[in-house]
């Protein structure tokens, strides 16, 4: 199937700045991020449920995608649905699979796959010990059920080798399951009857132009004859915001049970992934030679550069974040009018009594670390490295969500600070 | 912080072509000579890569540390030798020199970075977001200086005849020693060989259940509390043998 026919597919909010594949809310993060989520889920729950509650998340977000693709193009047969799917999977940037598998059982193998991909490419000199592409499980799973007609929830995939773990390449079984419990829908509906898109901050004048430059690219970023998208020397994916949100929301609820004093520090390690994978992501991308093209070089002015992430941001589906107030090298006030996190939290997990943006929360503080703490001027190089050096002296930056819309709030906002150097990340 | 005469460490071997100081495990580079050095940054973190794969290699067949890693190439021999759990350092020598003079031109210039040794830092490192006189920090090389990472038709390339040996060491850090207890010993090992150190012990403590506030004090851990961390380091960076 060519990749044209689902491209055209996807779709963009401008007041929400949220990415859609037939309706269903997407976002593009890099490696580092998805990386950095997973392996959070994972530390707070053990190897074995994390990759559990994530094929389960993964299952029923792709579910839901494949099946409003598959209406949209009027797609029936079992063989027309698996070249849909891995038109969808290698839209995404996940890699290739070739399925050998029923709803009774059978075999999936993957090449190229993001996660392992990732990992081998991000901490090669680390030993894995567990799988990595809980995603793509998920994705097969879904995959098997929609072809099949079988029922949703129907298909268990787990990966029983990886190419992260020394693996030559990465193995999936799939064998039925009982259908559990289904959750609401979360659509573009649930977006627009939940948060109204209209604010506006600083800096507008110059976001516009960039954005409008950059949704050019994005729209039509997709994975190459592998299945991969290597862009900005960074491995992208975009996936279903549900997959992201129900694993992490899941994940907390289950530890809230078996160990809650380790929430602030599951809550800090999300914030984490927020900020290694936009800090990476938006300064490779400012760093890189198609910005160069498309925006011109970044002067390692402090309103351009913010307006530059504001704009990324937006573009590659984050959300509509907002400039409320800027201080250069002190503080930043970012507002959005709702972000993925909190829109799934209001319509699957109810009224929060706290803020729940964690990724968010995280992304802020790297806005404040590009502005601030890297230098322009001498073309950075983002990676591995770099990024460690921002904490030689500890944290330098105090972030709050001071307003969620989960928790009621006509927003959500997050203020970052400047702080003295603290050890303390929580 | 002592101040390190490089200058002077530098001419107390006449066949030394480059030196670099690195801070371990991550490489970054501490101080370099000659200043001509095209991308001193590049090559710290290189050579740091090389110590670090070193040292597991020999944690690995010999639960020890490596002492001295030796690379004869047709452009001369390069030395690298940890010098303190922190520090380590790359010698560059001509082609007219053999492993031989070699080492003995590093014992005597490891004699001025014996104070190193005691300190448990490297020396500050520049400033992220450095001034424009100053040295670019994280900047990638400017096009007009030499690289000495990259070939230069000048210059003898690399070839097969290439050998690397490394040699043991007493352990140091591998196993307890008297007035380190195991809980210690797991940390430093969790902090000098997991990714992203700067939140491993969020990890640890997200792992185990342990209070960040009991992990900074190790040494006064259960048993049962070290054996769980025992487990989620050896998870965590992926090595079954941790020397304790």
């Amino acid at each position: 199937m060519d990749k044209r026919t689902i491209v055209n597919h996807r779709g963009f909010m401008p007041d929400h700045s949220f990415n859609f594949v037939a309706d269903i809310p997407t976002v593009f993060h890099c490696h580092h991020f998805n990386l950095f989520w997973d392996q959070t889920i994972d530390d707070a729950l053990g190897a074995e449920l994390g990759a559990a509650i994530r094929t389960h998340a993964a299952r029923e977000s792709y579910y839901d995608l494949m099946a409003g693709l598959a209406a949209r193009l009027r797609i029936d047969g079992t063989d027309d649905m698996f070249t849909l799917a891995m038109s969808v999977l290698h839209l995404g940037g996940l890699g290739s699979l070739a399925i050998d598998a029923d709803p009774n059982g059978g075999e999936i193998v993957g090449e190229h796959l993001h996660h392992a991909t990732a990992w081998n490419t991000k901490y090669a000199r680390v030993g894995r010990r567990h799988p990595a592409d809980a995603v793509t499980a998920g994705f097969a799973a879904a995959t098997i059920e929609l072809a099949h007609r079988a029922a949703r929830d129907s298909v268990r995939c787990r990966e029983v080798e990886c190419a992260a773990m020394n693996g030559p390449r990465c193995v999936f079984v799939a064998e039925p399951a009982e259908p559990g419990p289904l959750a609401g829908p979360m659509t573009r509906s649930q977006i627009t009857s939940t948060a109204d898109g209209r604010l506006r901050g600083l800096f507008e004048s110059d976001i516009t132009p960039i954005l409008a430059t950059l949704r050019q690219m994005t729209s039509n970023l997709v994975g190459d004859e592998r299945g991969r998208i290597d862009a900005f020397g960074l491995s992208m994916s975009e996936l279903p915001t549900t997959y992201y949100s129900r694993a992490g929301y899941d994940g907390l609820r289950h530890l809230s049970r078996t160990a809650p004093q380790s929430i602030p520090v599951m809550h800090a390690l999300l914030r984490e992934a927020g900020h290694v994978g936009i800090f990476h992501t938006l300064g490779a991308i400012m760093a890189s030679s198609e910005w160069d093209a498309l925006v011109g070089r970044p002067s390692g002015d402090p309103e351009e550069t913010v307006a530059s992430c504001v704009a990324i941001a937006r573009a590659l589906g984050m959300g509509h974040w907002t400039v409320a107030e800027f201080e250069p090298g002190q503080r930043l006030v970012l507002r959005t009018p709702a972000t993925y996190e909190a829109i799934y939290y209001v319509n699957r997990e109810g009224r929060a009594t706290e803020p729940q943006c964690f990724s968010y929360q995280g992304a802020a503080v790297a806005v404040m670390q590009l502005v601030a703490r890297v230098d322009w001027r001498t073309r950075p190089h983002f990676e591995q490295r770099l990024y460690a050096r921002l904490f030689e002296d500890g944290s330098t930056w105090k972030c709050t969500e001071t307003q969620c819309i989960a928790r009621g709030d006509p927003y959500c906002e997050v203020v970052v600070n400047r702080r003295n150097p603290s050890s303390s990340f929580i | 912080m002592r101040t390190l005469d490089v200058v002077r460490m530098a001419k107390m071997a006449p066949a030394l072509q480059n030196l670099v100081l690195f801070s371990m495990p991550d490489g970054r580079l501490v101080e370099h000579w000659p200043p001509s050095v095209g991308d001193a940054d590049s090559l710290a973190t290189v050579v740091g890569d090389l110590l670090n794969v070193a040292d597991r290699a020999t944690r690995w067949g010999f639960q020890t540390s490596p002492k001295m890693i030796a690379v004869e190439s047709e452009a001369g021999p390069l030395i690298v030798c940890p010098i303190s759990e922190d520090l380590g350092a790359g010698f560059f020598f001509n082609a007219t020199t053999n492993l031989g003079l070699a080492r003995i031109q590093i014992r005597d210039m490891m004699l001025q970075l014996e104070p190193l040794r005691n300190e448990s830092k490297p020396p500050a490192a520049v400033p992220l977001n450095s001034p424009p006189s100053g040295p670019p920090s994280v900047a990638r090389p400017d096009s007009t200086r030499p690289l000495l990472s990259r070939p230069d038709s000048t210059r003898p390339t690399a070839t097969r005849s290439e050998s690397i040996r490394s040699e043991s060491s007493r352990p140091e850090l591998s196993r307890p020693t008297a007035g380190r207890s195991r809980g210690v010993m797991l940390l430093d090992t969790l902090q000098r060989h997991a990714p992203d150190p700067h939140i491993c012990l969020l990890r640890l403590s997200l792992r185990t259940g342990i209070a960040l506030e009991k992990l900074d004090s190790p040494e006064q851990l259960t048993p049962e509390q070290v054996d769980a961390i025992a487990t989620a380091v050896r998870d965590i960076i992926g090595r079954d043998d941790l020397g304790a």
